[in-house]
């Protein structure tokens, strides 16, 4: 299965929770594998913990991968091994039972870039490959109408990955601005459903494959909030409901969401892993953010949750 | 005589069997050629061979370098209806003085490079079988990639791989000596999936030396699988019918594929004659067999006192 | 299994056919449809000034200690580009002018049958088919081209084919660059690979998509004429475009003939060792582009040994390059106007 991670604006939230699910699903047992397809910031192996490579690699990141075939005298990826080479102790101790957890970081100074015809090639055996040894590959998008977003519409709409299920997640944050901003990335002119069509996917078929992902949630009636003052908690709550009716009318309502993630407070400081230990032993995540990731994690490989309308 | 080649193995992205006619349209990779098929003693094809032309750097371990033109040899192959594997096989040629000829010269010797100036060919192979999986000499592994991701692409297969697992990748030195009279050979597991093997034997055709190390590449992908499939099961820590629900593709797709030597003979069956004494890879493939029938055993009887479940495990 | 040993199997098979061969095949005409309109004068001219240097091929052949060389000649209709006048008209018209001449024409091809698959070769039904049926010889032969690789190429180069071009060397990169903020790349010139001292870069176009179908170009066709004539084309082990004699009633349709006729009964064999092209310096460019084309064509390695151990045989010295055994005699041979441009 690929999953590709997708948002309009920076900054949502896109990539501390695409890392995050895929680690849930590899401590589910998944065998998963995130690409850092963020050409213009690499920036998964921060997430990570991966020391040398928390802003991409210098050489056979995705970005060199695409563009350079010529030096890739493997013909594959540089990739790493999260479960082995992060810094953080607690995840080097790969759990039995556990799946493998590989990243395979952007390059350094890679840019964002018009993709050509055999760029669009190697992008289709890449992933081909890489569904060949994954459950789950997830590929984390630069922001926006990217060329990214449209390199991988292009490869999915290519007959060497047809049969492969390809899911999208939108991220947005649970605001005003982005809420549309998020329903235009899927909707508007030159959007996913656009550009997909373009490159001879089915229409409906596209869309039933894209879900939202709410990011950095605040629920009016969650336990930390009980320190408010009832007046601002009724207007946390009216503003939730105005924003309900928002999402409502551009389609990015509860039918079209897959998740939501609350704002938690190691997250807000922090972009990283959420371990276990940390809610657990260390108590300074909340369980119910680990319980997010999860049920994303459990949600993406469900194909129920993904059957057309 | 130094003959250079890498291998690449991998399930094939497909779930069930093929007829031949989809086996020859997957593996024709050379219009107007013939893909050959075998039934006996296990199903068994071969694509066409492809050339590919290179003018590179020939690295020696010692960092030594001369210029190399010529072409590679490309082929793919499919062993019962499952296992998809793709060669890329050089010979290294020293030719004296220092000047490229015009690429027909090349065309007429394929499956060759020559190596402008005085190549250490010992170095050679050793720079080859040293180096770890994030390079590849000439370039052979990208060609590998290319021959099999183009074939895993193929309309005729419907991408559903009946295991997950990652390609491994076998690299291969051969050093003909006219006088050696018996072979040596030294089969290496290394890490990230990365098999070398290197051989010192006298006169032989290139074909049955390619034949052999895809042979060991095969066998040597099917216990890496097998025992990756065990391991993922976790025996004795889930439920047995757990275990077996994860065992399941192994039985399915594995099981009958192993076959060390189905169809080589001569030197090449004395090099699989050796590696069944050590590290004696059949010994520990019919362990690990034993040990997946015993679970599937165990859980069947388990079933029998619960007859609901029956079904759902193997309907 | 290898021969020798108890067991074989059918689908297992690598053999290739043999074809007969003649010693020498000389090409007489490459008529283009604005030539072929001319009348009988035109032609009697044309092969009156080849007729010249036929001798002279034939002289060379016997000076090379051949006691009886067997020598067939040929010509090349196109009927690809253009639409020459019925063969009811025209061969007879060919073969008069030649013999007026003192020529005998052997063999006459058309020029299509590079392009189109060769229809109407008899195939053994008890011998079922193997591989995709229906390729062209065109086809053939593009399958074969192994790139001829600029310095540092290693094979993770992918191959750049599916552009419809082949060079001799290095393409003058593209000046703009594809990546965001990124500085463009300065002009470099192309290079010839095999370049003493400078360039002669050579850029050759193989085929063209057109809005019904693949056209292919004058020079790949030229290139797969040649290859035929050397006998070393095969399709899944098969002879391809066996020589078949005219039909007692020649049709108005060139489509309805096979592609190589023998016109002459005693003729020698159409495929031969060496060729030779004798024609109008006009043709130069389309030759040098034919050569820059088979250059980079892998035979297949069985058929080119076979050629070879009959070669030796016979006591014939070949060379190991396919290029090199093909001739060429650039001379006057009368007001020719070529292919129609475009
Ligand atoms: N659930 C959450 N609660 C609080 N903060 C969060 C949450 N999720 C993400 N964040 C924080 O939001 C910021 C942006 O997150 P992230 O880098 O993942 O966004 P992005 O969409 O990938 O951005 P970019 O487009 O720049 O790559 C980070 O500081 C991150 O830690
Ligand atoms: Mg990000």
């Amino acid at each position: 299965m690929l999953v590709f991670a997708a948002s309009d604006k920076g900054g949502t939230g896109r990539s501390v929770t695409s890392c995050n699910v895929v680690y849930r699903s590899a401590l589910s047992g998944s065998d998963v594998c995130y690409l850092d397809f963020d050409f213009g910031s690499p920036t998964a192996g921060s997430i990570f913990q991966i020391n040398d490579v928390t802003r991409g690699v210098r050489r056979g990141g995705m970005h060199s991968y695409l563009l350079e075939p010529d030096i890739q005298t493997t013909g594959e990826p540089h990739r790493i091994d999260v479960w082995t080479q992060s810094s953080r102790a607690s995840l080097r101790q790969r759990p039995p039972g556990s799946g493998k957890l590989m990243l395979f970081p952007g390059d350094q100074d890679g840019g964002e870039f018009g993709p050509d015809k055999e760029a669009l090639r190697r992008c289709v055996h890449l992933l081909q490959a890489l569904d060949e040894e994954f459950d789950m590959c997830l590929i984390d998008l630069s922001a926006g109408r990217s060329y990214a977003t449209q390199l991988v519409l292009e490869a999915t709409a290519d007959p060497a990955l047809r049969g492969v299920a390809a899911r999208w997640l939108v991220f947005h944050r649970w605001t005003r601005q982005h809420i549309p901003a998020a329903a235009g990335l899927v909707y508007g002119k030159d959007g996913i459903l656009d550009v997909g069509v373009r490159a001879g996917h089915d229409k409906d078929e596209l869309q039933a494959a894209i879900k939202f992902v709410r990011t950095a949630v605040v629920d009016p009636d969650s336990i930390e909030l009980s320190g408010l003052r009832p007046a601002q908690v009724a207007w946390l709550r009216d503003c939730d409901e105005d924003l309900g009716q928002l999402a409502a009318k551009h389609q990015v309502g509860r039918r079209a969401m897959l998740g939501e993630v609350p704002l938690d407070p190691v997250l807000q400081w922090r972009e990283q892993l959420i371990s276990d230990n940390d809610v657990v032993a260390r108590d300074i995540a909340n369980n119910a953010t680990v319980d997010a990731f999860d049920d994303l994690a459990r949600k993406l490989a469900a194909d129920e949750e993904w059957a057309s309308l | 005589m130094l003959i250079l080649g890498e291998v690449l193995t991998a399930a094939l992205r497909h779930s069930g069997g093929m007829p031949r006619d989809r086996v020859e349209d997957a593996l024709g990779l050379l219009a107007g050629e013939r893909v050959r098929t075998f039934e006996r003693p296990i199903s068994y094809a071969v694509s066409p061979k492809t050339y590919t032309g290179v003018d590179c750097r020939i690295v020696a371990r010692s960092g030594a370098k001369v210029r190399g033109v010529g072409t590679l040899m490309g082929r793919a192959c499919l062993t019962g209806g499952r296992v998809l594997q793709s060669s890329a096989v050089t010979r290294i040629e020293p030719v004296a003085g220092g000047f490229r000829q015009p690429w027909s010269h090349y065309l007429a010797r394929l499956g060759m490079v020559e190596a402008l100036g005085r190549p250490d060919l010992p170095g050679t192979a050793d720079a080859h079988l040293l180096a770890d999986r994030s390079s590849s000499m000439m370039g052979m592994g990208a060609l590998c990639v290319r021959l099999l991701t183009g074939i895993q692409g193929s309309p005729v297969l419907d991408r559903k791989p009946p295991v997950r697992a990652r390609r491994t990748v076998l690299r291969w030195a051969a050093t003909i000596k006219d006088g050696a009279e018996d072979v040596k050979w030294h089969f290496a597991v290394r890490e990230d999936g990365l098999r070398t093997v290197r051989l010192e034997l006298g006169p032989a055709q290139i074909d049955d030396i390619v034949n052999l190390c895809e042979d060991l590449a095969l066998h040597d992908w099917l216990l890496t699988a097998l025992m990756s499939i065990i391991e993922q099961s976790q025996i004795g820590v889930e439920q047995p019918a757990q275990s077996v629900v994860k065992l399941r593709p192994a039985v399915d797709h594995l099981l009958h594929l192993w076959m060390p030597a189905a169809r080589l003979d001569g030197f090449a069956l004395s090099v699989w004659e050796g590696l069944e004494s050590r590290p004696g890879l059949s010994r520990q493939w019919d362990a690990s067999v034993r040990r997946v029938r015993d679970q599937m055993a165990m859980a069947a009887a388990l079933v029998n006192n619960r007859p609901p479940e029956r079904k759902q495990l193997f309907g | 299994m290898r021969d020798g040993t108890g067991f074989s199997e059918s689908t297992a098979d690598t053999r290739v056919e043999k074809t007969p061969l003649s010693h020498l095949s000389v090409e007489l005409g490459h008529f283009y449809a604005p030539d072929l309109e001319l009348d009988e004068h035109f032609f009697i001219e044309h092969f009156r000034r080849i007729g010249v240097w036929f001798a002279a091929a034939r002289s060379a052949a016997e000076n090379a200690n051949l006691r009886a060389p067997r020598i067939s000649t040929c010509v090349l209709i196109d009927d690809y580009f253009g639409l020459p006048e019925p063969p009811v008209a025209l061969i007879p018209k060919l073969v008069a002018a030649a013999r007026k001449a003192g020529l005998e024409i052997d063999y006459l091809v058309r020029e299509s049958g590079c392009a189109n698959n060769v229809a109407g070769v008899a195939r053994n039904p008890a011998e079922p088919e193997t591989g995709p049926p229906g390729l062209s010889l065109a086809e053939l032969v593009e399958a074969r081209l192994v790139e001829d690789p600029p310095p540092n190429t290693t094979a993770a180069r992918p191959p750049v084919s599916h552009t419809g071009w082949l060079c001799n060397g290095q393409r003058s990169p593209a000046t703009e660059t594809h990546e965001a903020m990124k500085r463009p790349t300065a002009w470099r010139p192309p290079a010839e690979n095999a370049a003493v001292n400078h360039s002669i870069f050579a850029d050759i176009e193989l085929w063209r998509e057109e809005a019904d179908g693949r056209l292919w170009s004058c020079a790949m066709l030229a290139a797969v004429w040649q290859l035929l004539r050397l006998g070393l084309l095969r399709d899944n082990g098969r002879s391809v475009a066996v020589p078949h004699p005219p039909p007692p009633d020649l049709p108005d349709n060139w489509s309805a003939l096979p592609m190589v006729l023998r016109i002459n009964d005693r003729a020698a064999p159409f495929n031969a060792y060496r060729a030779m092209t004798v024609c109008a310096p006009l043709f130069l460019p389309i030759e040098n582009a034919v050569r820059t084309i088979l250059q980079q064509v892998a035979v297949d390695p069985a058929v080119l040994g076979q050629v070879s151990d009959r070669a030796k045989g016979e006591g014939i010295s070949l060379p190991l390059e396919v290029v090199d055994r093909i001739e060429y005699l650039f001379v006057d041979t009368g007001p020719v106007r070529g292919a129609d441009p475009g």
